[in-house]
């Protein structure tokens, strides 16, 4: 074995110039593979931190149904105990409560009909990006009033457009008293106007501290909607089944975002099924350059074979010699590929692409693509091309097993 | 009383080669014995059969009919890892110029077969030492064929085909690519080791130095043995 893994190695580097570039071409190939996946991630991340950071969090706690009718009566359950839970998860970053109901907006030119979410003004910022977001005006001050600007209200900027009001115009909201079943309504000051580059957040949503929403809808201390961040984002799509396990109690229905909002994964897993075909297609690629290397290889040495087998050596042991040279040529190439991918990926870490504001699936770009290192791209592309390698070698092995000997000793250059 | 050993016993061997409908006879019913420790020169124009009956001789190809006996033993019933098993411990092969391995040096060209028998290294390397000893190569261990002459590979080569001690050496035109100084010095060396080891040496040629140098002479025309000469 030994001896034929020295010959493998010293057969390849007859040709060095022929090797050398049959390794940067391979090489080249695993580079893109290398990088393609660390651009997808970069990319993937950057949108589902797009859907998930501007305002949905990485997974929400409902009572069941409530998110088909926001109906205001269909509270959380167990509140405390779920909260307790949740601030005591390893995953879990931080959380915030909210309410949500249905509502009007009004002002003296225009009146729509909007969500309106009460939020805890200090907890939402670790969750949401609506702070970020405030293009007019400032967030809830929470050096004021105990962190709640009463009176004070956040719109999109389209709903400002559409209603038109400036930061300090006053508007009404209106909503039904969960306790009363009476229409409830308060006149709030526009204390900023927000644009999140998500349509329906910045056409239909307004934003008012969460003790005046549950004062106005007659909640006391029931909520809505709590919304987790996790500390690793790959953690609500590998342990959904897990945390929905944990908090879908007594009613309650916890999801991850891949449930809440089914249309961004199912874009993800068409990204990977494009990114797949692409990288089977380069894979493709690669394995016809190394079939047509191993060959043009064989045939020059058709008589060195001849030799080989004339003097003893088994046709099985021949195809090791020739499936060794592949490897060897793949482990050569794979060197090549990961010093190369190494360097592009670091590249495209530092200088993304700048996307920003570009809407994809339903997600807006909200900051630059960069390309993302991950352990993968450093054993399982390599590796793969490896063993695709070895498993191709086994055709030109086969030939070479099988090829006469004394037609073999007639070929000579 | 002295018992002859028979090493090849060839019996009406026969082998065609068709291509598309043309037949080529290329091998016509060769009966041949040859003994232990001969020094047998195959000899004849080219297209006689001389290549074409030592592959069969050797078990490198598959008579279309007749039998072959090498040491006894049928090789045209062997299975393929059989023949190369049988090979590798019986027959020696010296080919024309360029039948190095060019990836391994001198040692281990040399060392090749003995290590596919699966002999120690020491053992391996003793005997290498002593070969390359006896064919003047001492000091060539670690060179590679391309930085050896002609007849330096050859004589490499008659090493690689000496090494395991097998009971016959063919050699198919062993002097083809050399010149006549160095084809004499070539011959006259595997004539000594013929007569200090006493393997059996078949070679085919036309080179007229190597005939000379045969004890025995085997002619062929159109695939058959028209004469066999014997020297004293």
């Amino acid at each position: 074995m030994k001896f034929y893994l020295k010959m493998a190695w010293r057969n390849i580097f007859r040709n060095r110039k022929r090797t050398f570039l049959t390794g940067l071409i391979i090489g080249i190939g695993l580079a893109s593979i290398m990088f393609t996946d660390a651009i997808v991630v970069g990319m993937k991340e950057n949108m589902i931190q797009s859907v998930t950071s501007s305002f949905i969090g990485d997974a929400q706690i409902h009572y069941e149904g409530f998110q088909d009718s926001y109906d205001a009566k269909k509270t959380i359950e167990n509140r405390k105990q779920l909260l307790s839970g949740l601030q005591q998860d390893e995953a879990v970053e931080s959380i915030t409560e909210r309410t949500a109901g249905f509502g009007t907006i009004s002002s003296p030119s225009d009146i729509n009909s909007i969500l309106i979410y009460g939020i805890d003004t200090i907890r939402e910022r670790s969750i949401s990006k609506i702070d970020e977001a405030i293009r007019e005006g400032s967030y809830f001050n929470p050096q004021e009033d105990g962190g709640e600007q009463f009176g004070g209200v956040l719109i999109g900027s389209k709903l400002a457009e559409r209603l038109e009001v400036k930061v300090g115009d006053r508007i009404v909201l209106s909503a039904t008293n969960v306790k009363t079943d009476d229409l409830a309504q308060n006149m709030f000051r526009v204390a900023g106007i927000y644009t999140m580059q998500i349509d329906e957040m910045d056409t239909s949503a307004a934003f008012i501290p969460i003790s005046q929403a549950q004062e106005m809808l007659g909640l006391g201390s029931r909520v809505h909607e709590i919304a987790v961040s996790f500390k690793d984002v790959q953690y609500a799509s590998q342990h959904s089944d897990e945390f929905a396990a944990a908090y879908s109690k007594g009613g309650n229905k916890a999801e991850t975002w891949p449930q809440l909002v089914p249309q961004m994964k199912k874009m993800l897993d068409l990204t990977d099924f494009s990114v797949g075909i692409t990288m089977i297609i380069v894979f493709a690629v690669i394995i016809f350059g190394i079939i047509n290397t191993l060959f043009m290889s064989l045939y020059e040495r058709i008589f060195e074979f001849g030799v080989l087998r004339a003097v003893g050596t088994r046709a099985a042991s021949l195809r090791k010699l020739i499936v060794f040279e592949a490897a060897s040529l793949a482990l050569y190439s794979s060197v090549i590929g990961v010093l190369l991918g190494t360097l592009i990926i670091y590249i495209g870490s530092i200088h993304g692409m700048n996307l920003t504001g570009v809407e994809f699936a339903g997600a807006t770009f909200t900051e630059e693509i960069n390309t993302v290192f991950r352990l993968r791209q450093f054993i399982l592309h390599p590796l793969l091309i490896f063993l695709f390698t070895v498993l191709v070698s086994l055709y030109p092995a086969r030939y070479a097993g099988r090829m006469s000997i004394t037609h073999a000793l007639q070929k000579t250059l | 009383m002295n018992t002859v050993e028979n090493v090849i016993v060839a019996e009406n061997v026969k082998k065609d080669y068709r291509s598309d409908s043309i037949v080529v006879h290329a091998v016509r019913g060769i009966d041949l014995t040859i003994q232990k420790g001969e020094f047998t020169a195959i000899v004849g124009p080219s297209g006689s059969g001389k290549t074409t009956f030592l592959n069969l001789i050797s078990g490198l190809d598959t008579p279309n009919g007749g039998t072959v006996l090498l040491n006894n033993k049928k090789i045209s019933s062997m299975s393929g890892n059989e023949l190369s098993d049988f090979r590798r411990d019986n027959i020696g092969f010296i080919f024309q110029a360029y039948n190095l391995i060019p990836v391994l040096n001198v040692e281990e060209n040399v060392e090749y077969i003995m290590m596919l028998q699966g002999k120690s290294k020491e053992e391996r390397h003793a005997r290498v030492g002593e070969i390359l000893a006896k064919m003047g190569m001492q000091g060539y261990q670690e060179r590679f064929p391309s930085r050896l002459s002609g007849g330096q590979q050859q004589r490499v080569a008659i090493a690689r085909a000496m090494a395991s001690e097998p009971a016959l050496i063919l050699a198919d035109e062993p002097t083809a690519n050399l010149d006549s100084g160095t084809s004499t010095a070539l011959l006259d060396m595997m004539r000594d080791l013929n007569k200090d080891t006493g393997m059996t040496f078949v070679f085919s040629t036309h080179d007229q130095h190597v005939v000379d140098k045969a004890r025995r002479v085997v002619i062929l025309e159109d695939g058959k043995n028209v004469r066999d000469e014997v020297k004293e």
